[in-house]
């Protein structure tokens, strides 16, 4: 059907999660899921219209939200209060905090070290729609594996645990030396006097594999948070994110959000993404504003990612080196 | 003492094949169970600890892992 004569406001419809299709008249329906996770009923239910609306099939986005497409122009005031119905409302695009992303933390996955559901569920809750100069993509990940890419988006979160022995408890096994994720190891070494494993935090990367792994659970957590990422991005210009501040408690990771989200919004120039406002500025004014000294700097070899100083490491690209400091 | 050779198996079929014969065993009884390096070692201990087991020792071959495992 033509939609000829008829003043289509685009930009509009994106922000209110309709997205116009390569056939003009048709739109993808875009559905927000919080935290990833959608009761059965729901998925149900959302099936049954993308067949009465669309063509029978859904496609799930990078964003962890589902699609409909080939929604009828004269159909989305009917969807919408359909999926409302059902309790689901509309996802975004355009220049705006998006869905925030996670992975599915502690409460499902045993290496998890932080409740990356239930945080990317506040996060959007007070965040998600918030006009900004370009898209703004947030994420939460239960530890420093990062399934949900902390490194990649313009805000990202990871959980990190800090590790501490009970000597009493260590049946010197060697496990955890073994497995220690660290680069070449060097967090953990075992001492062969005292038949124990030797810690060096400064070495360590924080992702709790010793307290995972250790069969007597003589490896405990000594402090728990997130680590927090800005700048991210994929896309014509990719960026690896700055890590900027280490343990930071979940609530703060929400105040951290608020601040940046602000403070991106005052500097940045619009279209720019935050991360390129970050290069132009220069991270240290970033920090300076946002993270002040309540939060503390990350460690001293944040800055080119997880590589320690001192060891040597490829460069793969040249955007592999993180942006401006 | 039985030993089960488990090289050259990966995960989860090496702990589901340690797991069968741990239960056909009496408490208190050890089995030795060699294991390769990566995954598995990582995860087997992780899940027979879980279960309620005792690791009793570690100990590391040339290019495999020689496990200790207590049945309870």
């Amino acid at each position: 059907m033509s939609q000829k004569g008829r003043v289509i406001d685009a930009r509009a419809l994106k922000s209110g999660g309709f997205i116009r299709q390569t056939e003009p008249e048709f739109f993808v329906a875009r559905i927000h899921i919080f935290g990833g996770v959608i009761e059965a009923d729901q998925i149900a239910k959302v099936a049954e219209l993308a067949k009465r609306y669309g063509r029978g099939y859904c496609h799930l986005t990078f964003q962890k939200s589902i699609e409909v497409p080939y929604v009828k122009l004269e159909e989305m005031e009917s969807l919408k209060a359909d999926l409302e119905a059902l309790g689901l409302g509309m996802a975004n695009c355009g220049p705006r905090v998006r869905a925030v992303t996670n992975c599915q933390g502690c409460t499902i996955n045993p290496y998890g070290r932080v409740d990356a559901i239930r945080l990317a569920k506040l996060a959007d809750e007070r965040f998600f729609g918030l006009d900004c100069p370009a898209k703004f993509k947030i994420s939460y990940s239960g530890c420093s594996i990062g399934c949900a890419n902390p490194q990649e988006n313009d805000l990202g979160f990871h959980g990190m645990v800090e590790p501490q022995l009970i000597p009493e408890l260590c049946n010197g096994c060697t496990l955890c030396v073994r497995l220690c994720q660290s680069r070449a190891g060097a967090a953990l070494i075992m001492n062969k006097d005292t038949n124990l494993p030797e810690y060096n935090g400064s070495r360590c990367v924080f992702d709790g594999e010793c307290i995972y792994c250790c069969p007597t659970k003589a490896w405990v957590a000594k402090r728990l948070g997130h680590s927090v990422w800005v700048g991210g991005k994929h896309g014509r210009f990719p960026r690896w994110s700055n890590r900027v501040a280490d343990f930071v408690s979940d609530e703060d990771t929400l105040e951290i959000i608020e601040k940046t989200v602000a403070w991106y919004n005052a500097n940045a120039r619009r279209g720019e993404r935050f991360g390129t406002c970050i290069d132009r500025l220069g991270l240290g004014k970033y920090k300076k504003e946002v993270l002040g000294d309540r939060w503390a700097t990350a460690h001293n070899w944040t800055r080119h990612g997880d590589r320690p100083k001192g060891i040597k490491y490829q460069v793969l690209h040249t955007w592999d080196r993180g942006g401006a400091v | 003492m039985s030993v089960l050779d488990l090289r050259g198996v990966s995960c989860p079929m090496n702990w589901v094949k340690t797991k069968l014969v741990l239960e056909e065993m009496e408490v208190g009884q050890t089995l030795e169970v060699l294991l390769d390096d990566g995954e598995p070692i990582r995860n087997v201990p992780r899940s027979a600890t879980e279960e309620g087991h005792k690791l009793l020792k570690v100990s590391p071959e040339e290019d495999y892992f020689r496990l200790l495992i207590e049945r309870r």
